[in-house]
């Protein structure tokens, strides 16, 4: 770390003696109407042949000799705008872009536009613009980030219609979902149909899938980053949508004018509305809300404030009588600073919290409630250091606190026969330092290079188990089973009993072969701390997270990955093929016939295993003209080894896919009605079925295979969807706007498999497999607006 | 608008409403294992083992059992031999029962190849032998009826399952609950009212109570919460129940303190 730090001075020392002339061109780049900051927005100096980008809060930084200089500033669907400076001190240029008039989106975009596809060190990062997705057709018509991600390539669904991913083999504990940079711990509404981030409040975002940047961490397979809007500074605008199940309105406006604004954005459901048409569903309960609320203050040219929250709910229930709900809430307060022209700072306060609750009534004196929670708070410092052209340096730190409650019982009647009982609490605090050079000693060749150390401590008061031979659990007659617990370990509140660090190195790292070509590799080594215990797939919120403890060792990976990148027809259509390899170590594995149920010794009913995953992804877009989409196709390969399951042998991960392909396409055919369609073919999951049976006490109980041994038959599946925008006239202005977007799902009524069952045909009075299937032909319509 | 409002709740409905159909499926073929049925109880000549082999699960032939087995049940006090009676059963001497709060050793003998297992068999909690009957309305999808409701009192230090069954007018109803006494009140007098039930005038309530010892209740708790299918979202990765049987059979050895109380609903 020492010597990295000198290293970087050194750099910054070289630098100043090499460049006594330079000046630093500085500032942010925000649209034009909004006044919202642009993520990755360009600035291109033409006579140098170089440029930059902004950051997440729309700042950039470039330095460069005195003299006279065309500049264009840049960003997908945004008119470019050029400048020429005489540049010959420090300056701030703040730029406005505004968005392409519909004429202007037609043409072609040549001229000095990077090419990202090609030039950019990034690799393995899925990211699609918000207006894109919505018009992807997706189910019920709810505008859903998520399930556009999963129609790019290396990412999955975990289900149909689920908005849970399988990110190149992980499972979907790997993914750390962060929403202005706080962990949202479960991204998913009504059993993971719908996605908890509202289209209409979310600026940005990007899945890392590898290549993982120094300052990310936390978990083995991907990041998301997911910015909020900041809320329009120059005017007051509302937005929403009404769709058949949920609708969604969203306010923002100045609070003094360009110099702070709000947003608040909201979404509720109202299945509930049509439960007492039918006698199954009369006394049902099934609904979800959430709310995004958003402030920023531009303090001075210097400093600005950012504070964001979020909290969401979902509520299932039958008649009073049995019902469970969750929810996420964030909240994160921002305060960039700019100390001077090349180093810029932002600071945050990160508060998150994921509950909740199942709630059982089943008799006067026979009811209870369970809770469980995690709570994190934490403080967070990432430094960019602008050092000149070539060296850019980014350092800083992430340290949270956590707090799990892992279960909770207590009687909601006091005539209840069911006694007060809770799980001890646990505490512990994850610490990340992170520091990382992006270098561009030549013209073709970049990389960006650093290492992540994160440190994670378990503290009191808290207790730990100690187990017979020291084994957690053992295996006896063919299962493995939970070992015999002969002492407790007991800590002091406030003491730090156990402790893992790691150093996590990451690279990436591209070479331009020319401006059409690239070639592009990268490293990254992720520790996991936290780990979800799930016996079921779907996000029920039945599910519950538990710190790494003596017991659990933190989850590991190492990916290596490689691609060739290259763009045809004048960058209209960009390509890509990328091949990875992934080796995890200590994968949190359920044992067979695991009780995660209010278990104290959680350790017991885990294994820790190794997973290996490995593909290749095909990648085809088409990104300009009155017809864009994209075909994905992976070809990859994900399993799974842990002692006494399966005899130690590897075997399938559930979600194994060796094929998974998308195909999206959108086309204008005019100014106001646009036509989209999408299709996915997947391989069968992997699945443990009954090969056998044997009779006890009358009851026919089957023999299962070995974990994972079977394979259901493929998944396959068409959308289509059609856009209807509001008549406009050519050069005027129009206050309003809205749209009807119209879209079938599964437009062909594939009978995918949802579950599968095995049970006796009552006909024949023999076994038999039955499928259940979810959705077929599912039409929407959503009515769209902004004024 | 009602309308409308209707018809798109039918749409909604027809959403959400999944649909089920019997599909073909290869599931390969596996090797026959040994099945041991262990049954100690206390109530006279109700005990047995049951000895049989595994078959195919989709086309199953007619039940093969082992008629040339050793069977043995021990404890403290002594060896009993079970001897063959047909149909794969193996019964101790006429008029047995096995006594409470003992541990009991079950060892087979099939082939030359040894299977045994160990059980303890605990006496069950005390049930009062009058029921209490409640008039209550309908509620939800709960007919109106007499709610019923038992006393019992827990004595017993260790942790103890109890596998509970009840019926009416000579039909248990086979929803078998099992739960523990861990968590309960211990040493007072407690009510229970059985979830969902109401009976009706002149019905005759039946209970049934059984006690397990951990690893059988262990054994029922994975096979109840073992999803006949996989895969499924809602369902635990499926794999075979822990057997307290050693030496590669499947099966249990249960060992269980039964105790029925019945009632006419005035």
């Amino acid at each position: 770390m020492k010597r990295f730090l000198i290293l970087v001075l050194l750099l910054g020392a070289g630098s100043a003696k090499s460049m006594a002339q330079d000046i630093t061109l500085s500032g942010r780049i925000t649209d034009g109407a909004t006044g919202e900051e642009l993520i990755g927005a360009n600035m291109f100096v033409t006579e140098l042949k170089n440029g930059t980008v902004t950051n997440v809060y729309g700042f950039y930084s470039f330095t460069m000799p005195k003299g006279k200089y065309r500049i264009t500033y840049s960003y997908v669907g945004y008119e470019d705008k050029d400048t020429v400076l005489n540049v010959n001190q420090d300056m701030t240029i703040n730029i406005e872009l505004m968005e392409e008039s519909l004429e202007f989106k037609e043409a072609l975009v040549t001229g000095e536009k990077v090419d990202k596809n090609v030039s950019e060190n990034k690799m393995s990062v899925v990211s699609i613009d918000v207006k894109t997705v919505k018009k992807i057709p997706i189910l019920l018509g709810e505008v859903d980030i998520i399930k556009a991600i999963q129609l790019l390539p290396g990412v999955q669904s975990a289900g149909d219609g689920n908005t849970l991913s399988i990110v190149r083999g992980g499972n979907v504990d790997h993914n750390l979902v962060l929403l202005d940079e706080a962990v949202v711990y479960n991204p998913s509404h009504v059993v993971g149909f719908f996605s908890v981030f509202n289209g209409d409040a979310v600026k940005d975002f990007e899945l890392y899938k590898g290549g993982i940047p120094s300052q990310y961490g936390g978990r083995l397979a991907s990041v998301m980053d997911i910015r909020m809007k900041d809320g329009n500074t120059k005017k007051f605008s509302a937005s929403g949508g009404i769709g058949i199940l949920s609708s969604r309105l969203t306010l923002e406006g100045p609070i003094q004018k360009e110099k702070s604004s709000f947003i608040i954005s909201g979404r509720r459901s109202y299945f509930d509305l049509f439960f007492p048409l039918s006698d199954m569903t009369k006394d049902a309960i099934a609904n979800f809300g959430d709310l995004n609320m958003k402030v920023n203050f531009k303090l001075s040219e210097k400093d600005r404030l950012y504070i964001s929250a979020y909290t969401g709910r979902d509520r299932l229930g039958f008649a009073g009588i049995a019902g469970f709900g969750w929810g996420n809430t964030t909240t994160t307060a921002r305060w960039n600073h700019i100390f001077n022209q090349k180093l810029f700072l932002n600071t945050s306060i990160i508060y998150s919290r994921y509950n909740y609750q199942i709630d059982f009534n089943l008799a006067k004196n026979l009811n209870f409630q369970r809770l469980n929670y995690i709570d994190d708070i934490g403080i967070k410092q990432d430094y960019t250091y602008y050092v000149n052209p070539k060296n850019t340096v980014r350092f800083g730190f992430w340290n949270t606190f956590h707090t799990f409650l892992p279960g909770r019982i207590e009687p909601i009647t006091s005539e209840s026969i069911i006694t007060a009982a809770s799980l001890p609490k646990k505490r512990a605090l994850s610490q990340a330092y992170y520091v990382s050079h992006e270098w561009k000693p030549i013209g073709r060749f970049e990389m960006e290079y650093g290492f992540r150390v994160s440190v994670f401590s378990n503290a009191g008061k808290g207790r730990e188990f100690v187990y017979a031979n020291g084994q957690k659990n053992f295996f006896q007659d063919g299962s493995v089973r939970p070992g015999t617990v002969i002492d407790t370990l007991f800590y002091e509140s406030g003491k730090f009993y156990n402790t893992f660090a790691n150093i996590e190195p990451r690279v990436n790292m591209v070479y331009r072969l020319n401006s059409k070509s690239s070639i592009k590799a990268s490293y990254n080594r992720m520790a996991q701390y936290l780990h979800l215990i799930q016996n079921i797939a779907a996000s029920t919120g039945q599910e519950f997270w538990t710190p790494s403890t003596p017991s659990i060792k933190p989850q590991i990976a190492d990916q290596v990955a490689i691609g060739y990148f290259r763009n045809f027809f004048d960058n209209q259509v960009e390509g890509s093929v990328e091949v990875y390899y992934k080796n995890m170590s200590n994968t949190v594995e359920l044992i067979d016939n695991a009780t995660i149920d209010f278990t104290e010794n959680i350790e017991s009913q885990l294994v820790a295993g190794r997973g290996r995953a490995y593909g290749a992804e095909f990648f085809l877009r088409k990104t300009k003209g009155k017809t864009t989409g994209w075909v994905a196709y992976t070809l990859a390969k994900s399993e799974r080894r842990a002692d006494n399951i399966n005899r130690g042998e590897w075997y399938n991960f559930r979600f194994d896919r060796r094929h998974y392909l998308t195909v999206v396409a959108s086309h204008d055919l005019n100014q106001r009605i646009n036509v989209s369609g999408s299709f996915i073919f997947a391989t069968g999951d992997a699945y443990t079925a009954p090969v056998g049976q044997y009779t006890l006490n009358g009851q026919v109980i089957p023999l299962y295979s070995d974990r994972n041994a079977l394979r259901i038959p493929a998944y396959h599946r068409m959308d289509l969807s059609m856009t209807l925008y509001r008549k406009k006239v050519e050069g005027k202005t129009y206050k309003n706007e809205s749209s009807w977007v119209f879209s079938i799902y599964n437009v062909y009524g594939r009978r995918n498999f949802y579950t599968l069952d095995f049970r006796v045909d009552e006909n024949t009075g023999q076994n038999a497999a039955y499928k259940t299937y979810l959705f077929r032909v599912v039409p929407s319509v959503t009515y769209n607006f902004k004024f | 608008m009602k309308k409308q409002l209707y018809l798109i709740g039918i749409v909604f409905l027809s959403l959400f409403s999944a649909c089920t159909e019997k599909v073909d499926l290869e599931l390969g073929e596996t090797q026959t294992r040994v099945v041991i049925e262990g049954y100690l109880v206390t109530e006279v000549d109700s005990s047995y083992v049951r000895l049989s082999l595994t078959q195919d699960y989709f086309n199953p032939v007619a039940p093969v059992y082992i008629p040339d087995g050793t069977v043995e049940i021990s404890n403290d006090q002594g060896t009993v031999m079970f001897n063959y009676v047909g149909e794969g059963l193996y019964k101790g001497p006429a008029g047995y029962i096995p006594d409470t709060a003992k541990v009991y050793t079950l060892k087979v003998v099939v082939d030359g190849k040894e299977y045994t297992s160990t059980a303890t068999l605990y006496p069950m909690f005390e049930v009062d032998p009058v029921l209490q009957f409640d008039y209550k309305p309908a509620s939800g999808f709960i007919d109106e009826g007499y709610a019923v409701t038992y006393y019992s009192v827990d004595r017993r230090e260790d942790e103890v399952y109890t596998r509970f069954n009840f019926g009416q007018n000579d039909t248990m109803f086979d929803q078998e609950i099992l739960f523990t006494n861990a968590d309960l009140k211990k040493f007072e007098r407690v009510p229970f009212e059985l979830p969902f039930y109401r009976a009706q005038s002149g019905d005759s309530v039946m209970l049934e109570f059984r006690s397990l010892d951990v690893p059988i209740a262990t054994y029922f708790n994975a096979l109840a919460n073992l999803n006949s299918g996989a895969p499924g979202p809602f369902q635990t990765p499926p794999a075979n129940p822990p057997t307290n049987i050693s030496g590669g059979a499947v099966g249990y050895f249960l060992c269980a303190d039964i105790r029925r109380v019945g009632q006419l609903v005035p």
